[in-house]
């Protein structure tokens, strides 16, 4: 079985965002990087997996590989998943370019097509634009089935296929049954990701890392988004002192709230 | 190793492990025991140990494990560092290979406690004049004594001893060539441990006396060879000196970040109190200190992997790492005002902490008596000085 891991790698969630001048992008300098915490849920699965398989079948082939398309920092969260204990990477280098949500699926899928994967794990959604459509229009591209939002997965008896649940409105949950190739977008409460441990870290120096070119996969398939610019929201206008004695602000108080505040 | 990612992955479980439990840890005296468990077990605390024993075998792993453990926790460090450098790294260097299969794996895998006992309740600088006793009966050793202030020593489940073994015939042999490690375990009998002292800093780090009454051990127990303790000792201590250097850089760096952020905040005479010179002269003394000590722990790694002499730069930076962090903890805590006097702020538990740097692994008197006989007996042979 092989089973393909897709992940980005994202600002952490601590860092602080500061625009480009002209608000062309994010200033990169001083932002630290890290694997999209939805990414790593699909790591973490993609490894178990094997784990389940080759516990049942010590001898049976199976194949774990990241995916991850972007500019040569993105290396950084793939060597975090050989760490955690992936087989293989591939870095697919975005050659300085930035691609929307349908350029970055046909690359993808371009790569997932050459590696003839049965399984592919990814994030539900990446947490720094958070557009949720790469995966399925992954799929689409492949003509394969996808669940989104996965918190359970099961392989089937046969492991031709998986059992997936997925919650939705209500607290009710939607079990499906899909036969591979499949592609499933994870959800937290999936698994906890474990640590890279140390001989982990150690052992990911030896791993391969294949390098690839978007390019490649692109062909001339042009964005069907065009991005303009970056904004921070406003600046919250400066607070208002309210002079006087105690009587007074507190007339000054309730009128403001209703006539400028209009909340009361 | 990717150090780069060792240091990230590292500071991910810290993160998660330790840091939500280094105050009521400090305010408590507790040892974080669960932190423990994750470094150990992730095999972190063995970077340093040979690989077929789960370790990592790099001393640049080593800094970096040290100073990001202190950026959280000084005292998390200083017992990880007693478990797996002054207990295992002796063990690694100087054990058979039965000893290393058991205690090394019993290190790494199951996250058990080591500890290193030199010091005793009238031996202090004067280390080679210790008290206990290893009486050699047959093929076994009857060890006597007590040790004090000894790191991991109420929790421990591994000792190393350091004992006077005598030489032929017992307690004949000069002080210096009679000194005989010994390997024991909790749990044998005649050895038992006192609470943790209550104490000043590093207060996580569980602090004890060990007893020896009649303890009884074979041959097996030895480590190294029976008289050569002192002499063993020379190395892993010079190591344990330098360690002090990743040690003050992690306190340093969290003390600047601290700082920084809080003089941005605080707001005096209606401008940020970062903005007085006084205070940016502060911090530029802490940011001296932190290039210095990086620069020379650098350079200590450099040497001790060319197998270069660096007794001299050893000494000088644990002189020089203890003052830095004794003086600047005190000056982040001026920073702060009345607020780093308080423990939320987590910023005089680093000063308290930096006060043992100069006490413990050698005191700075110590290592200022050291620096001043090499350089004299260097630098006077041109003169004449005997
Ligand atoms: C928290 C903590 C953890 C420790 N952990 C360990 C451990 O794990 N294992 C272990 O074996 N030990 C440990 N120690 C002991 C430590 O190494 C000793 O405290 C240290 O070596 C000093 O010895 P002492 O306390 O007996 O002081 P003393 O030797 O009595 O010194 C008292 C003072 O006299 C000065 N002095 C002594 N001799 C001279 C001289 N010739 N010239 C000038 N001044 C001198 C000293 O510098 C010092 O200022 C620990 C200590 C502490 C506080």
């Amino acid at each position: 079985m092989k089973i393909a891991v897709l992940i980005k790698q994202v600002p952490d969630t601590e860092s602080k965002i500061r625009v480009k001048s002209d608000g062309s992008g994010i200033e990169e300098t001083d932002v630290k990087y890290i694997v999209n915490p939805y990414c790593e849920y699909a790591i973490e699965e993609a490894i178990r997996t094997k784990e389940k398989i080759k516990a049942g079948e010590p001898e049976a082939p199976v194949a774990t590989v990241v995916i991850s398309l972007g500019p040569d920092r993105a290396l950084e969260a793939l060597r975090t998943a050989l760490a955690m204990g992936i087989d293989k990477a591939i870095h697919i280098d975005s050659e300085g370019k930035i691609f929307d949500g349908f350029q970055t699926a046909k690359i993808l899928a371009g790569v997932l097509k050459a590696g003839a994967f049965d399984l592919i794990f990814c994030g539900k959604q990446a947490i720094d634009d958070d557009n949720s459509q790469v995966a399925q229009m992954t799929a689409e591209f492949l003509d394969f089935p996808q669940v989104m939002i996965i918190q359970k997965f099961d392989l089937t008896p046969d492991s031709k296929g998986a059992l997936v649940t997925r919650q939705v409105g209500g607290g009710a949950r939607e079990i499906y049954e899909a036969v591979f190739p499949l592609i499933l977008g994870c959800e937290k409460g999936l698994n906890t990701p474990r640590y890279a441990s140390l001989p982990g870290i150690m052992k990911a120096k030896t791993k391969p890392v294949e390098k690839l070119k978007a390019s490649a996969f692109l062909g001339d398939t042009g964005p069907l988004t065009q991005f303009i610019h970056y904004q921070l929201p406003p600046e919250r206008a400066a607070g208002k002192k309210l002079d006087g004695e105690a009587p007074q602000q507190a007339h000054e108080l309730a009128r403001l709230l209703r006539e400028e505040a209009k909340v009361i | 190793m990717d150090i780069q990612l060792l240091r990230q992955e590292l500071n991910k479980l810290l993160h998660e492990k330790l840091e939500p439990v280094v105050e009521s840890s400090d305010l408590n005296s507790e040892f974080p025991m669960e932190a423990y468990r994750a470094v150990a077990q992730a095999g972190f605390g063995g970077i340093f140990l040979p690989e077929e024993y789960g370790g990592g075998e790099s001393l640049e792993g080593l800094m970096v494990v040290m100073e990001e453990m202190s950026k959280f926790s000084p005292g998390f460090a200083l017992s990880t560092m007693a478990s797996f450098q002054l207990f295992g790294y002796n063990i690694a260097r100087l054990g058979t290979a039965a000893q290393k299969e058991k205690y090394l794996k019993g290190l790494t895998g199951e996250a058990k406690i080591g500890c290193w006992g030199l010091t005793e309740p009238d031996v202090g600088s004067d280390a080679i004049h210790i008290k206990t006793t290893a009486k050699k009966e047959g093929n076994d050793y009857i060890l006597n004594g007590s040790k004090t202030f000894i790191t991991n020593a109420p929790i421990a489940d591994y000792f190393i001893i350091i004992a006077n073994s005598g030489g032929s015939g017992f307690n004949s042999g000069s002080a210096r060539q009679a000194g005989s490690a010994f390997v024991l375990e909790k749990g044998m009998k005649g050895l038992s441990v006192s609470k943790p002292f209550k104490k000043h800093g590093h207060r996580c780090s569980p602090t004890g006396q060990i007893f020896l009454d009649q303890v009884k051990v074979t041959k097996d127990h030895l480590l190294g060879s029976e008289g050569s303790a002192f002499a063993d000792m020379k190395h892993s201590l010079e190591l344990e000196r330098f360690l002090i250097g990743p040690m003050v850089a992690g306190m340093l760096e969290t003390l600047i970040e601290k700082c920084v952020s809080y003089a941005y905040n605080r707001q005096q005479f209606g401008q940020p109190i970062l903005f007085f010179q006084l205070i940016q002269e502060k911090i530029a003394r802490m940011r001296m200190h932190l290039e210095m000590i990086r620069a020379a722990t650098d350079q200590g790694v450099a040497l001790i992997k060319e197998g270069k002499p660096a007794t001299n730069l050893a000494t000088a930076l644990k002189l020089y790492g203890g003052k830095a962090a004794v003086e600047m903890g005190s000056e982040a805590m001026q920073i702060h005002g009345g607020n780093g006097y308080m423990h939320e702020y987590r910023v005089e538990m680093f000063m308290r902490d930096a006060k043992l740097l100069e006490i413990g692994g050698g005191t700075n008197e110590m290592m200022l008596q050291i620096l001043a006989k090499n350089t004299i007996k260097e630098v006077g042979k041109k003169y004449g000085v005997t």
